[in-house]
């Protein structure tokens, strides 16, 4: 795999050259500082600007056009990274020699359709516009149709309420109200003079011809150069809470959220994964897993999830009710355990596992661009480098981290009544 | 060993059958960093009426069995299976359907201490009453989190009213009352039937070499005694009435959930002598063409504003049977049910629309040697389905033409239907 940057005036394109994949992916990247009041606007543009777009003004004129280009498949995902918001408008396509298609018709296709939206007049399309409010809207309310989701989200808004973490990047009913076609396009031009773009592919294609081609149909004369930050600091407490949500899903959902405090770059990045991959990140054989589901039979599912840029880690189980106190006692004594009853295999078996998960990543063409896009963004290592520091973290470093992880909020979604402990 | 070549791509299957009938199917794709093994019982949540060896009558057990005794297969004497797979650090889980039961293993590294492993623990049962009696909570808790979700409950509830005898009317992991009365006997008695090797496949996909392959399994297979084993499963007769044609249920949904559902019978079609295989994706290609992203009927009621996230389509193919069931979320289920069964009777397909979406077909085919999970579904599908890995899928689609779907079309009239209505909880 050959990777390879172009510097263009106003965006960069990195191209990853390889005949391993039949498949070809290409991303364009808008990222930003987050902003609370704009994170339904944005979530409303990414699903216009896949929707539609000047050349084809309607969802079947697209998907006619996607089906003709060998059934190319061309999406929009927006993820909180911190305190950044990441925008990627990401295309999958067949590798045009396989079927004999000349490539500009590809490469061209998200390019026009990014940066040549439907708008006319100074606004987005009025009817297009109201379809995707209602999809919006629906995504937004039916968070109660998955109670892992519902728990999270609710942990995070108790938790980080005046943080980034406590954004849901889905946004909010009342914002999603006041959109108009003007106001989206306002803002479709703020992203485009403000956000950063990067552009990236990965494929068999001749990338100094595919650079080139986005070179001579993307012009834009706007420079950025403000700083981006993505770590968040939510505060510690030292009275940690139990909180009661209401809602009737057939089993009770425990999520706990707890701080990291004051840790490294190296345990951020290494031994932090490998706390979380032990504790209830990995196997089925984790701490939260023995405790629970193989020692007591409480639950299906247990597990942990490192939210490295928030420095946080949640925990969630879902149960039945009468042993919601068992189960919180169980979640704590893995938690526990992290300190005073870990041993060499549970560590080798997770760092073996971390190896596996890194090298999966390199089989998906999209999660070798997210790979990229991470080295680019936050210094994230090199594969080969990451698999030998992992192997490097020690017993002792990860009890000392395990120190440093602070309980803070403890949220049990049942049939009852909402309150506080 | 045989080598089948995979029309219209370069790909090639190797298949060996060992004497005591396990089949190997083996796709290399070295490319890949990752292998990925599945180890395959045709023993399915449909299986449980059974007779084995020309027994007199027929054992029949409870719902869900396939499904536990899965979840048991971990445990070994000397603890679980993952302890081993942990210190490989391999990813391996297991899955239940209607028709099988399938272990997998992925990895990049130890390819040949996993394989021996996973033909190992799938290959020593170990079940005792406390073994049992423990995974009963994990599976009961298991039911439940599935019953809190209203798209799961959307299929099991349509299967439920669309089938009166065939299994798929049951859930996979039975019900919690189902679960309460399955006893080690009854695992045994499933284990002894279905796990033996002449009722298994083994499919390896991804970065292997498939001499190396089959030498690792043919050692492995060299000291292990199995019994003969043929199995008969009960034959359902299932009719073309359905339970029920229209329910209302309540759940956690913000939105309705609408299923429209068409069973239609296979012998509608007897006359046209078109083999299993061709019928399939005539079928698939005509509901897609009728209710799929570029269908007229997707304009209509997105632009009348009934629905707006698009209608999902779920071909189901049983022995006698298509079932087609179209989802959707909608405030307005009567709109969208009148425009589904408007479009049902009155079909004309567009061939530039029939030519497009073989072309979509063809290239999702070539694309799909790309995922090395895919590509092992895709055989365990076939082998299910038809016993034998199909080779010409792409001659397949380039000889789809408009005048046998047009004689499809004709015979779809006979048909029974199915409605139901997931909506909002009155009270929350």
């Amino acid at each position: 795999m050959i990777q390879k940057k172009y510097k263009k005036d106003t965006y960069n394109i990195y191209t990853i050259k390889t005949d391993k994949f039949k498949t070809c992916h290409m991303e364009i990247v808008f990222r930003n500082n987050i902003n609370k009041d704009e994170v339904t606007l944005r979530s409303v543009l990414t699903e216009m600007l896949v929707e539609t777009s000047k050349n084809r003004p309607t969802r079947k004129e697209m998907i006619i056009e996607l089906e003709n280009l060998y059934n190319s498949y061309f999406y929009g995902i927006t993820n909180r990274i911190g305190n950044s918001v990441l925008t990627s408008l990401c295309f999958d396509f067949i590798n045009p020699k396989l079927v004999n298609e000349d490539i500009d018709n590809f490469i061209l296709f998200p390019l026009d359709t990014v940066f040549n939206p439907n708008v006319k007049d100074n606004e987005f399309d009025k009817t297009t516009l109201e379809y995707i409010k209602e999809r919006v809207k629906k995504d937004i309310e039916s968070i109660i149709e998955d109670p892992k989701k519902y728990s999270i989200n609710k942990l995070l808004t108790n938790m980080c309420e005046f943080t980034a973490s406590g954004i849901d990047i889905n946004g909010n009913i009342e914002d999603l109200d006041l959109i108009t076609p003007t106001s989206l396009y306002n803002y479709y031009n703020e992203m485009i003079k403000h956000d950063y773009i990067d552009i990236y592919i990965i494929g068999d294609l001749d990338m100094d011809y595919v650079s080139t081609l986005i070179e001579n149909n993307l012009k834009l004369n706007i420079y950025k150069d403000h700083e981006i930050t993505y770590e968040v600091e939510n505060k510690l407490t030292n009275k940690p809470i139990k909180v009661y949500d209401n809602y009737d899903f057939s089993q009770e959902n425990i999520c706990i959220g707890l701080n990291i405090d004051n840790i490294t770059q190296y345990e951020k990045n290494y031994v932090a994964h490998i706390y979380n991959m032990i504790l209830g990140g990995g196997s089925l054989e984790t701490k939260l897993y023995n405790r629970l589901r193989n020692e007591n039979s409480l639950c299906y599912n247990c597990s942990s999830i490192y939210q490295k840029f928030d420095n946080l880690i949640i925990l969630h189980t879902a149960i039945s009710k009468e042993n919601e106190n068992l189960a919180i006692k169980l979640m704590k004594k893995a938690l526990h355990d992290m300190i005073e009853n870990l041993s060499e295999d549970e560590i080798e078996n997770a760092k073996k596992l971390i190896t596996t998960t890194l090298n999966m990543s390199e089989d998906v063409p999209g999660r070798i661009i997210d790979n990229y896009i991470f080295k680019n963004l936050y210094g994230l290592e090199d594969i080969e480098v990451r698999i030998k520091k992992y192997n490097n973290v020690t017993k002792k470093e990860i009890i000392n981290f395990a120190k440093k992880v602070k309980l803070n909020t403890i949220l049990c979604v049942r049939d009852g009544e909402n309150g506080k402990d | 060993m045989e080598k089948i070549n995979i029309e219209k791509t370069n790909e090639v299957l190797y298949f060996h059958k060992l004497d005591n009938g396990l089949e190997i199917y083996i796709l290399p794709n070295n490319n890949q960093k990752n292998f990925y093994i599945t180890f395959n019982t045709r023993f399915g949540s449909n299986n449980i009426e059974f007779k084995k060896n020309n027994e007199s009558n027929y054992t029949k057990v409870p719902n869900g069995i396939a499904h536990y005794l899965e979840h048991l297969m971990f445990n070994m004497k000397d603890g679980s299976a993952f302890d081993y797979f942990s210190k490989l650090g391999s990813s391996v889980n297991a899955f239940t359907t209607y028709d099988l039961t399938c272990y997998e293993v992925y990895s990049s590294t130890y390819f040949k201490e996993n394989l021996n492993y996973l033909l190992d623990y799938v290959q020593t049962p170990y079940f005792t009453e406390k073994i049992v009696d423990n995974e009963r909570g994990i599976i009961t808790e298991e039911i439940n989190m599935y019953n809190n979700n209203p798209n799961t409950e959307l299929t099991y509830a349509a299967y439920r009213n669309i089938f009166v005898n065939d299994s798929r009317k049951n859930l996979i992991s039975g019900n919690v009352e189902d679960i309460k009365k399955i006893k080690v006997k009854d695992i045994f008695d499933c284990y002894d039937t279905f796990y033996n090797p002449s009722n298994m496949f083994i499919i390896i996909t991804g970065k292997v070499n498939p001499y190396e392959a089959i030498s690792i399994i043919e050692e492995n297979q060299k000291n292990k005694v199995f019994n003969e084993v043929v199995i008969q499963n009960k034959k359902i007769i299932e009719p073309l009435r359905v339970v029920k044609e229209y329910e209302e249920i309540q759940m956690n949904v913000e939105t309705n959930k609408v299923s429209i559902s068409y069973k239609i019978p296979k012998k509608n079609f007897k006359k046209l002598n078109i083999d299993d295989l061709k019928l399939k994706t005539y079928i698939s290609l005509l509901f897609n063409i009728l209710y799929g992203v570029t269908s007229n009927i997707q304009e209509n009621l997105i632009s009348s504003k009934v629905i707006n996230s698009g209608i999902n389509i779920n071909k189901t193919f049983t022995k006698d049977y298509i079932v087609i069931s179209l989802t959707t979320e909608t405030e307005y289920p009567e709109s969208f049910i009148r425009l589904v069964r408007e479009t049902i009777n009155n079909i004309d397909i567009d061939i530039e629309e029939l030519e497009r979406k073989i072309k979509v077909y063809k290239s999702n085919y070539i694309l799909h040697f790309d995922d090395i999970e895919t590509v092992n579904n895709n055989i365990q599908d076939n082998i299910i389905e038809y016993n034998k890995f199909i080779n010409n899928y792409m001659d397949l689609y380039d000889k789809l033409n408009i005048n046998t779907l047009n004689d499809i079309i004709k015979n779809i009239k006979n048909r029974s239907e199915s409605i139901l209505i997931i909506k909002p909880k009155t009270t929350k």
